[in-house]
């Protein structure tokens, strides 16, 4: 009897102490914080200061995707750059791996610390890119920087090539031209890569 | 005649015989996932066992030949879903080997951190689900899952995830440990012998646990090594075989550590043998936080990885027995064909001799101290 007699000491003395000092939380009213560079629904970022999203419509986090739940539809403008029309990530799809702000090369995705993203329908669980988008305030930039800290970086791009959009308007500073060109050249080789994954089409 | 009955014979054998045959069925909550049994009674005693698997196959290994390596990691988190860390080396370690590809001091060290908290937490669900088999309800799987949820919360602070966590890739880690994180894993390594305690005090001399658990489903070890069952399962029935020390992968050579090892191959050894490892992989992880370097934590790689044409295999010791991964290359980014040995599949074919001659209600038990998770057994 003793050793089940010592199980049951155990147990009462926790019956105690969980009263005032107990190991669960009450969730929903209680909330445990959550770490920096957790991996929530991946968003993309806007630029605070011009309100453009990063996005340059290369699609390389398309081709990144493992289950292919980034479908993005882009086309080239006059002057020969891609423009994005349509970006849509799946909520229901996305395993919240990463790999999508990991290949990005112009810190367009982060990942929030969103997860309760239960919805009535199938069709909410669709984000679009108005949805999607997030502020690049200095906590995103901090979560979606942790994420990529052991990331290479892709080769000719720097990391700090933001797009045209931002140049126009005049409050950026001048993006060197050899960089875009080098950046959509790269997103080219990406494209390369089997279609498995992403779907991107122009 | 009961083989025939077992293998789906006639009817009338089986009401000649007094013979039952069940489905312990895929959908059943000691079944440890979606595991179907086929059951021969004579009353309640099993006369003869089949098992059925492949309701969890995904087709990983075919899935993956038209990923990018980089890709398939996601894949090895989802084998065996409660040991991500542990499923994510041999991969990485089988593209290393094939590439050539040296990880760097740091990123060793917190490799096998990562992979002995992994092993402490995936003995954590072990233990908890076989107590919760045996009759114990929840309470000896909450106490474990209270520590276990220390150890998700420090591979939340060092990869953004709790159960899937793609974080051992080929070259390296894939995010550094931060400083808070150190320090939560030097907090768990203080307390969790006391917590070792308290959960050996709740069931290793509980009378009526050893009653349930003692002499059931005793595995000889000659059947053992005639079924290449491995793990703590093999350990139990008195073979001392361990890959950590029988043929030392990433730097566990480094470190002291005892491999235990028990000689009643019965399910309380079982128990008493992964009870005993989580006690070493604290050992192992307080050198391993002591000695940790600073540094790289990642080889330098090209963006897009493309191995040259070649093969490679790697085995690791992960919770539940030798874990290997056979990659073949043949120049392009994705692998030409990607194998997994999993060591729950393989064990699990030792199942059916051992539950001759037990009664019902001891086939949850025998199965549960084997500790299998249907996602690699299915793959």
């Amino acid at each position: 009897m003793s050793g089940i007699a010592g199980g049951m000491w155990t147990t009462l003395k926790h019956f105690f102490t969980s009263l005032t000092n107990p190991v669960t939380v009450q969730y929903p009213e209680q909330r445990l914080p959550l770490s920096v560079g957790f991996r929530g629904l991946p968003r993309l970022v806007y630029d605070l200061k011009t309100g453009d999203a990063r996005c340059v419509a290369c699609a390389i986090c398309a081709s990144a995707c493992p289950v292919g739940v980034i479908h993005m539809d882009t086309h080239r403008g006059e002057d020969g750059r891609k423009l994005l029309d349509r970006f849509d990530i799946e909520a229901g799809g996305c395993i919240y791996c990463g790999l999508c702000v990991e290949a990005c090369p112009f810190d367009a995705l982060t990942m929030t610390s969103g997860f309760e993203l239960a919805s009535y329908n199938r069709a909410d669980l669709l984000w679009p890119k108005e949805r999607l988008l997030v502020p690049g305030t200095a906590e995103n930039d901090q979560n979606m920087h942790w994420i990529m800290s052991g990331v290479e970086k892709m080769g000719k791009t720097p990391p700090s090539a933001w797009p045209r959009a931002a140049q126009d308007i005049g409050v950026m500073d001048e993006v060197p031209e050899e960089a875009i060109e080098a950046a959509i050249e790269d997103a080219e080789e990406a494209e390369k890569v089997p279609a498995g994954a992403g779907t991107a089409s122009e | 005649m009961a083989l025939d009955v077992a293998l789906g014979g006639t009817e009338e054998i089986a009401r000649e015989d007094n013979l039952i045959t069940i489905n312990m069925g895929p959908q059943h909550p000691s079944t440890h996932g979606v595991f179907r049994l086929i059951l021969t009674l004579d009353g309640e005693t099993v006369v003869a066992a089949r098992p059925v698997m492949g309701y969890l196959h995904r087709s990983v290994e075919k899935l993956s030949e038209s990923r990018t390596y980089l890709q398939d990691v996601v894949f090895t988190d989802r084998l065996d879903y409660l040991a991500a860390m542990t499923t994510n080396l041999p991969y990485a370690m089988a593209l290393e080997k094939l590439a050539g590809i040296e990880v760097p001091e740091r990123a060793q060290y917190v490799r096998v951190i990562m992979c002995e908290l992994q092993r402490i937490a995936s003995h954590m669900v072990a233990i908890g689900t076989f107590a919760a088999d045996v009759g114990t309800f929840f309470t000896p799987l909450l106490y474990t899952f209270r520590e276990r949820e220390r150890i998700l919360d420090i591979f939340e602070m060092c990869c953004g995830a709790r159960l899937t966590l793609t974080y051992i890739r080929y070259g390296g880690v894939s995010r550094d440990v931060p400083e808070d994180g150190v320090e939560a894993i030097q907090r768990f390594v203080e307390i969790m012998p006391d917590k070792i305690d308290e959960y050996e005090r709740l069931l290793t001399n509980n009378e009526i646990f050893i009653a349930r658990t003692r002499n059931v489903g005793i595995l000889p070890p000659e059947l053992a090594i005639a079924y290449s069952v491995t793990g703590p399962v093999l350990r139990a029935s008195g073979i001392p075989y361990d890959i950590r020390r029988a043929e030392p992968y990433s730097i566990y050579d480094r470190f002291e550590f005892d491999i235990p090892v028990r000689y009643n191959g019965d399910a309380y050894d079982r128990y008493l043998i992964r009870v005993a490892e989580m006690r070493q992989s604290v050992r192992i992880i307080e050198q391993a936080l002591r000695d940790l370097p600073s540094g790289e934590i990642k080889a330098k790689l090209p963006r897009l990885f493309r191995p040259a044409r070649g093969s490679a295999y790697a085995r690791t010791e992960s919770p539940k027995g030798e874990l290997g991964f056979y990659v073949q290359a043949d120049g392009k980014v994705e692998p030409y064909r990607l194998h997994i040995r999993p060591p729950s599949f393989i064990n699990l074919t030792a199942l059916a001799p051992l539950l001759i001659g037990h009664k019902v209600a001891d086939v949850v038990v025998i199965l549960g101290s084997i500790d299998i998770v249907m996602g690699e057994v299915d793959r």
